[in-house]
């Protein structure tokens, strides 16, 4: 058999989902199937990125969702106040997410553990606090007055990425599809690459005994920052991804039930695994779709999902999966060492 | 003055939801996300015993604290237990409380309903003190946090459960060679933590007004004041608490109401940046 290094064979599995994915729309799904997918591209591009921060990095943030806020909001007020494209606009929702990152990494740089969730939480609740009460005037039109950010109502009619225009009527729906697919390529490859690289191990050692690691010489807090800062830019563009494909964006993103659907999402698929966000997502995806008759207790649906998960299986899905695996190779092809 | 006196008030309040969560953080490592919803709990506790039962409305503060230590028990046994001591304890239980959170809310939300009540356990009058006055629910809150306060340090300190506490926060394994039924110790714990969350949720609620997210503010400001105070110290809450509410207090008066929770936020972020341990905390207790 021919032997291939870990890291192509993760690079071979991204390649295979995205060129299944990329064909998706060309099976006649509707648009709401289409619509739905896009959603979930994107929550799986966020929670990759967060599930290197979280689960590799050991960065215990639960802030990330803020860095998501500040993308969303740069192609949102670029868009609303000087009518810039959401193209022209994406690397500045990325360098946004960077912005927020670099002030929440550089904060919690010095801090251990439960502190570093304070501190993030603390931060995307001063986010979202200071985007409810605003309700200054701040543009008024023949019949209301609207804030800056929008307030509690967020921002709508602010463009999008024109599809309907480029692609034809209808075009839209797989546009913004195949722009969340890419966000989300984007994301996995720079996932890959970090959890495969020197550091991704020091991580390993850092998580797994951090006396010993330390002992041995490992210091990695420049590098820590390094992919907090990386992981802002990536979800910084998957906010700003989601504000021109959704056409609104509100401080509803930074509230608790957004936080505890992709953790759900991070946990049932398998903290610290490369995988393990799109399998979460897959899983959670199925569970929203099929739980909408309950509507007022889909939050608790998510969060019994994923007590359940964290107790009983603690590997989510792909620690289960990637023991599945070998399990099945040696019954299918005998004893290979 | 005006400052001073709301810095009071509003200073126990804090006090009063902070202790409860320094209990557990300080003595097992464990940062209780579910606290904010050990706070509801307490509220409705006391509002559907005396609303709905039609006790005395001075009954209802004992309704708060049982309630509050019920939930403590039904999130040990079901998560804590589980979890404690094992790897991974310190994040897992922060995700696990916090899902927990979310379904209590839920739960209120879609079976007692979303509606605002009123907290029928509340004092009427207020007591003149030169130019000012202070209300008797302020100096009520004042008595009640601090006893509670005392009680839990002198518990901690001196008594056999306060020992056994403390040799399980510091080595689960040694306590359990000793002798310790480390469950129980945990479960006693937990018991504590509610009943006293619950009772200041009955507190809290006083001022404001009971709905089901209602302990999600006092949570993320006892989070800032036991971080602010350090680990492990109670009497370092109930500073940071008072420091706290200086600090609000004073952004409100001078920057406008809704500038309190932010700057408060902002302020101690930029402390814990300078000072990483806590103003009042030394020791690192962090375990995986």
């Amino acid at each position: 058999m021919i032997s291939i290094s870990p890291q192509k064979q993760d690079y071979l599995i991204l390649a295979a989902m995205t060129l299944a994915l990329a064909l998706l729309p060309l099976t006649g799904r509707s648009n709401y199937f289409l619509g739905q997918g896009t959603l979930y591209l994107i929550w799986a591009a966020v929670v990759t990125q967060w599930n290197i921060v979280l689960g590799v990095a050991g960065i215990m943030s639960i802030g990330n969702l803020a860095l998501f806020a500040a993308g969303g909001y740069a192609v949102a007020l670029l868009g609303l106040y000087f009518d810039i494209s959401p193209w022209a606009s994406l690397p500045v929702g990325a360098l946004a997410g960077l912005g927020m990152a670099l002030l929440m990494g550089l904060s919690t740089l010095r801090l251990r553990g439960a502190y570093t969730v304070v501190v993030t939480l603390s931060i995307s609740m001063v986010m979202y606090q200071l985007i409810v009460t605003d309700v200054g005037c701040f543009r008024r039109t023949a019949s209301a007055c609207y804030s800056l950010t929008g307030g509690s109502r967020g921002l709508t009619r602010f463009g999008d990425f024109g599809f309907n225009a480029m692609l034809g009527y209808g075009g839209a729906a797989w546009g913004n599809f195949l722009l969340a697919l890419a966000v989300l390529v984007l994301c996995m490859a720079a996932a890959i690459t970090v959890i495969h690289s020197p550091y991704g191990r020091a991580f390993q050692a850092l998580r797994d005994n951090e006396q010993a690691a330390r002992a041995r010489g490992i210091r990695i807090e420049k590098f820590q920052l390094i992919v907090f800062a990386a992981a802002g830019f990536f979800t910084g563009l998957a906010g700003a991804v989601y504000a021109g494909t959704q056409r609104t964006f509100g401080p509803q993103i930074l509230g608790f039930p957004t936080l505890l659907f992709l953790l759900s999402i991070m946990i049932v698929g398998g903290r610290g695994r490369i995988w393990g966000p799109v399998l979460g997502t897959i899983c959670l995806a199925f569970v929203q779709e099929n739980t909408t008759g309950l509507a007022e207790w889909q939050s608790s649906t998510y969060a019994l999902l994923l007590i359940v998960i964290l107790i009983m299986a603690p590997e989510g899905l792909a620690g289960g999966l990637s023991r599945l695996v070998p399990w099945l190779k040696g019954r299918v092809g005998g004893r290979t060492a | 003055m005006d400052i001073l006196a709301t810095t009071l008030g509003l200073g126990a309040f804090y006090a009063a939801s902070a202790v409860s969560l320094a209990l557990i953080w300080g003595t097992f490592g464990m940062l209780n996300l579910a606290h904010g919803a050990f706070i509801t709990v307490g509220a409705y506790a006391s509002l559907l015993l005396v609303n709905e039962l039609g006790m005395p409305p001075w009954m209802g503060i004992f309704a708060g604290a049982a309630g509050g230590a019920a939930i403590g028990a039904v999130i040990n046994t079901l998560l804590v237990a589980r979890v404690f001591a094992r790897p991974g304890f310190e994040i897992n239980i922060i995700i696990l409380t916090m899902a927990a959170a979310t379904i209590v809310v839920d739960g209120i939300n879609n079976i007692i309903g979303p509606s605002t009540e009123r907290q029928p356990f509340s004092f009427e009058g207020r007591i003149a003190l030169g130019e000012t006055s202070i209300a008797w629910q302020t100096v009520m809150v004042i008595g009640i946090s601090l006893a509670m306060t005392l009680i839990l340090t002198l518990m901690l300190r001196y008594t056999a459960l306060g020992r056994s506490i403390n040799a399980v926060a510091q080595e689960p394994t040694a306590a359990r060679l000793n002798g310790i039924n480390v469950n129980r110790v945990v479960m006693k714990v937990m018991l504590i933590s509610g009943a006293v969350a619950g009772v200041s949720g009955v507190l809290i609620t006083q001022s404001t007004a009971v709905y089901p997210t209602v302990g999600q503010e006092p949570l993320l400001k006892a989070l800032i004041i036991c971080v602010i105070g350090g680990l492990g110290s109670i009497s370092g809450a109930v500073i940071g608490a008072f420091l706290l509410a200086f600090v609000e207090t004073v952004a409100q008066f001078e920057l406008g109401t809704k500038w309190g929770t932010p700057v408060l936020l902002m302020a101690a972020v930029g402390m814990l940046v300078l000072r990483p341990n806590g103003l009042f905390g030394s020791r690192d207790i962090t375990r995986n």
